[in-house]
């Protein structure tokens, strides 16, 4: 082919697969707003937003707590303080719309980059199907919360480290300020230096010591990496609770997101899972070790966690997708660029730019047909009515709201009994004490609890068992139930007596 | 051996193969006897299982009436129903052991069986590697599937399913026909076990690799592979309820209202089973790093095993010991130095040589070991352990309560049947307990169950409960004013009705489950 050709046929390709990753962001954007509740149902997202709030209106960091009444006063960071002042300014501007578009903005951008990634080995459909799946396993994940913002700068730095590593040579510097941002978004930024080691293993792997520069500059790099994870307003203490975090704490096998991966749960991302073990089995890719390796730590961190999905489902595929394309000619991106364009791909060469400005349009538009009415956090997390009931019948003291109810609270400016903030708070004695009184019979152990901390109010779900503790209790009554909250109140001077009373009466059903 | 037959002369050749093969044998049977040993060293978890209870029961009324059950006489709940004891043969053969050895007789029938497993297992590796990685393999195979190791039906089924594939795939490979004298063990797997619908999938599998690999233009071998196959689902008939087994296993195949509650058909879980994961991710590891070249066929069986493992932990086996006998070729394939040729055309090292000359002394210690090993590790007297056997509280029970009705707990089901109480609900949960009763059952251990439960005792008029002691029910006991403990332990808490002391109700209004939150007074009334 003339030069002259091949740099046409270049830009063809370069446009054609533009598109394709656009078409794919979009798509990927557009499945965000539509689930708009679900994005929103996480009940972390409104003690996030509130946060962030606060950092924004004080200009300061907090150092202790001041959302709960249990742990009032103690030592508390806002480690994650840039995503939930993005988050804040994202609800401040267009309320709970602004956050379901923030957060398709990121899975947009997420998969657009992915697709690129991918579209470098193979050809545009290929990559596009693969990061459809990839993203729709991914999406298990996609809730209003900081780790959906560090998404595409995991995809970045991935695809960044370990292209660096497969050309002999070292990723640039430049690279560093993605983790930067990436340790003032979340604390998942320790994978971020676990995939630059995977990347450093594979580069030595392949090339040796051969470049000492070169290695001397992946050491920089990596030494580079540990800094910018603690360029950061705390300095080093989310990276130091990034460490402890690893190593569990009492909350982690209650939370949901920390479950481990169940087959019978999630269907379909055992099919992906058994799929992806067949493909490899068949295409037999050359992996280095330090791939393997990565492959297997992304699969043990999914089995063990399903909340690392990301690092399986996205993550690993851009270490490894090249090697298992090159084993099949057919789907390169080389033999698809080599070939003559067909009709639809001419047309999108042709009218490149009528094809971008739909896309665009299309991106403008669908905001405004998906999210007509005002979104909103669905009330099995936001108990909305409740929580107004009890602003409006002037329910004061301390209230003992259900774990999920926390977000809420704080959000309303409530101080909470406990709250999502389990990373640093609501550790120890107080964590175990909790989880007995959820069982069946820890009804005395919650009943202490009630005296103890002088809780006035409850706010539990409705399908609550201690709900049945409190409606025997004499002191307590009902105030408020609707199909996701239930609020019980102390009654105040009752004939029945006191605090003494109602402990005695609890015993008896033992 | 025979891929470089100049090596040396034919004599020397011949004894070199000779002493190769003492080796592997001696390899296999140590690891047969390591095995066996310690799974009768962990008695007690061999026995912890609930069914082995009634299982037992099962099989001695069967020898004992020389006759085989067509309905349910061990509940009352659902006695009179339709039931058949499909698993006849197992149950015969585990109570056989129990009479002459009691419990003892038990675990060493189980001992046998993994034993023989590890065996079968380990000669099949050692075809293709060397004698040292056949037993490391073996033992990690068998350490995995080592949590389904208890005195069940299953449990004789294994090694009869190592036979089977390892034998299919064999022909498959070398071009054979199916060996049709197998078909003799697949008639013994559909009397022992249920399972035998995954002996059937293995020969699909390696049909499927037959004509992947050979193509179809070996008619004749074809014609036999598919008159194998058609005798297979024909095999499936013999037994003596016909084919009820099979339409059961059909049935159970998509599930029932138990199998979400019942440990063994959970799914797995990394947390829960770290060694399983670790060998799932070494099983990865090994597969990515080696990359054998597998026919289509070997990657679905391979994916089926898998997905079966993962969607329930029962299924182990499938995947630890069916797989890599499977694949072991393929993989050893890509390394000269794991093969079992690179090591015959060795010469022997001194252990080796040791027990190539001493074959006799080694093969004498080994059956020296393997009888001194029950008597050395069965000791002490043996007993299911009392979370399933609540021997005690069933002798109070005898002693006291009987014959009112009992509400047990479902682990206690097998226990009651062994010493013949008719039981409320226990582990045949495949044929029995269906439907709604299941369904109140769910609901009446659920802590608003409550009302459900109080229900269930007027219903199937009960006069004693046998419940284990965490069980939130017996918190609903003691509310109620008729209900009184007569007997708690470590274990279990029994309740008795001791009178008709207030109707029913007045008593569920005050329940937790039927709580009305309407008025005050009402509430501490229940309180007394």
């Amino acid at each position: 082919m003339l030069a002259v050709n091949q740099a046409l046929s270049d830009r063809q390709t370069w446009r054609i697969q533009l598109l394709v990753g656009l078409i794919v962001a979009v798509v990927a954007a557009g499945k965000m707003l539509y689930i708009a509740d679900v994005v929103l149902s996480d009940p972390d997202t409104l003690w996030h937003i509130k946060v962030g709030g606060d950092i924004w209106r004080t200009l300061s960091l907090p150092v202790q707590d001041t959302y709960s009444f249990t742990f009032s006063g103690q030592p508390w960071i806002a480690k994650e303080w840039l995503a939930q002042v993005v988050f804040f300014a994202a609800y401040a501007a267009n309320e709970w719309n602004g956050v379901v578009i923030l957060s398709g903005l990121s899975v947009g951008l997420t998969a657009f980059l992915f697709c690129r990634e991918i579209g470098k080995v193979a050809n545009p459909r290929i990559a596009a199907i693969i990061t459809i799946i990839a993203i729709f396993l991914t999406s298990t994940m996609f809730v209003a919360r900081p780790q959906i913002l560090i998404l595409p700068l995991a995809v970045v730095w991935t695809a960044s480290v370990f292209r660096a590593a497969e050309r002999r040579a070292a990723p640039s510097p430049l690279l560093l300020a993605i983790l930067v941002a990436w340790a003032n978004l979340h604390g998942s930024f320790l994978l971020g230096i676990l995939i630059a080691g995977f990347a450093f293993g594979h580069f030595l792997e392949t090339d040796g010591f051969r470049q000492r520069t070169m290695v001397l500059r992946w050491l920089g790099f990596l030494a580079g990496s540990v800094l910018a994870g603690i360029i950061h307003p705390y300095g080093a203490q989310p990276f130091v609770l990034a460490i402890k975090m690893s190593s569990s704490n009492e909350w982690i096998p209650m939370i949901s997101e920390w479950l481990p991966f169940n087959a019978k749960d999630k269907p379909i991302h055992e099919a992906a899972l058994l799929a992806f073990f067949a493909v490899l089995l068949w295409a037999r890719p050359k992996l280095s070790l330090s791939k393997i390796a990565f492959v297997l730590i992304a699969l043990h961190m999914f089995l063990v966690h399903q909340r690392f999905i990301f690092v399986g489902a996205l993550l690993a595929p851009l270490a490894v997708m090249g090697d298992i394309l090159r084993q099949d000619s057919r789907l390169s991106n080389r033999t698809w660029a080599e070939q003559p364009r067909d009709h639809v791909e001419k047309f999108a060469i042709e009218r490149f730019n009528f094809a971008l400005a739909s896309l665009a349009a299309i991106g403008i538009i669908l905001p405004f047909v998906l999210l007509r009415t005002a979104a909103e956090p669905p009330s099995a997390i936001f108990a909305g009515k409740a929580i107004r009931f009890a602003q409006n019948s002037g329910l004061s003291g301390n209230v003992l709201n259900d774990y999920d109810f926390g977000g809420s609270l704080i959000f309303h400016g409530i101080p909470t009994f406990v709250d999502g903030r389990t990373d640093q708070l609501f550790l120890g004695k107080f964590a175990t004490t909790l989880a007995e009184t959820r069982k069946s019979e820890g009804a005395e152990t919650f009943v202490r609890q009630l005296d103890e901390y002088k809780i006035d109010w409850t706010l539990l779900r409705k399908v609550d068992a201690r709900n049945l503790v409190l409606g025997r209790l004499p002191l307590w009554q009902r105030a408020y139930g609707d199909s996701d909250a239930t609020i019980y109140q102390r009654v105040h001077g009752s004939a029945l007596g006191t605090d003494g009373r109602s402990t005695e009466a609890r015993s008896d059903t033992r | 051996m025979a891929s470089e037959p100049g090596t040396y002369p034919a004599t020397q050749q011949k004894s070199m193969d000779q002493e190769a093969g003492r080796v592997d044998l001696i390899a296999a049977l140590l690891v047969a006897l390591v095995v066996a040993g310690g799974t009768i060293n962990a008695g007690p978890l061999v026995l912890s299982d609930p069914d082995t209870l009634w299982q037992l029961r099962v099989g001695s009324d069967i020898w004992k009436t020389f006759s085989l059950p067509v309905q349910d006489t061990y509940s009352f709940t659902f006695s009179g129903q339709k039931w058949i004891a499909e698993q006849w043969l197992a149950q015969l053969i585990l109570s056989a052991f129990y009479a002459i050895g009691g419990w003892r007789g038990v675990v060493v029938l189980v001992g046998l069986s993994v034993g023989l497993t590890a065996f079968l297992f380990c000669r099949e590796i050692g075809r293709v590697t060397n004698p040292r990685i056949a037993a490391i393999i073996t033992l990690i195979a068998l350490f995995l599937t080592s949590s389904i190791f208890n005195a069940r039906p299953h449990i004789l089924v294994l090694p009869i399913a190592v036979a089977w594939t390892a034998a299919l795939f064999r022909a498959a490979e070398r071009r054979q026909s199916p060996p049709f004298i197998y078909l003799a063990l697949l008639i013994a797997w559909i009397n022992l076990h249920g399972s035998f619908s995954i002996a059937i999938l293995v020969a699909a599998f390696a049909f499927c690799h037959v004509i992947e690999i050979h193509g179809l233009g070996d008619r004749p071998l074809l014609l036999r592979w598919v008159g194998f196959l058609a005798c297979c689902l024909v095999a499936m008939g013999v037994h003596p309820y016909g084919v009820e087994p099979l339409l059961f296993a059909v049935r159970l195949a998509r599930g029932n209202d138990w199998i979400p509650s019942i440990v063994e058909w959970l799914p797995f879980n990394a947390k829960d089973a770290p060694f399983h994961e670790a060998g799932l991710l070494a099983f990865f590891a090994i597969l990515l790093w080696l990359r054998p070249k597998l026919s289509l066929s070997k990657i679905a069986f391979v994916v089926f095993a898998l997905h079966m493992f993962l969607l329930h932990k029962r299924f182990v086996f499938a995947f630890t010991l069916l797989v890599p006998m499977v694949i072991i070729r393929d993989v050893v394939m890509q390394d000269f130095r794991l093969s079992r040729t690179a090591w015959a055309g060795r010469s022997r090292d001194y252990l080796e040589r040791l027990i190539a000359e001493r074959f006799r002394v080694a093969l004498a210690g080994l059956a020296a070991a393997a009888i001194i090993v029950p008597f050395l590790f069965l000791r002490n007297a043996l007993e299911p352990p009392s979370e399933v056997f609540a021997g005690k509280a069933i002798r109070f029970a005898q002693e006291n309560l009987l014959p009112a009705r009992v509400l047990n707990d479902y682990d206690f089901g097998g226990t009651l049947i062994f010493h013949g109480i008719p039981t409320f609900v226990d582990g045949r949960s495949g044929m029995l307990f269906l439907g709604k009763f299941a369904a109140d059952f769910e609901e009446s251990v659920r802590p608003d169950g409550a009302g459900t439960f109080v229900r269930q005792l007027e219903e199937y008029k009960i006069g004693w409960t046998l419940l284990r002691n965490i069980d939130p029910r017996n918190l609903v006991l003691a509310t109620l004013p008729q209900w009184q403990r007569v007997y708690s332990d470590d274990d279990v808490k029994i309740y008795k009705r001791v009178a008709e002391a207030a109707s029913n109700a007045q008593l569920t209004d005050c329940l937790p489950g039927n709580q009305v939150s309407d008025g005050d007074g009402k509430n501490s009334e229940c309180l007394r």
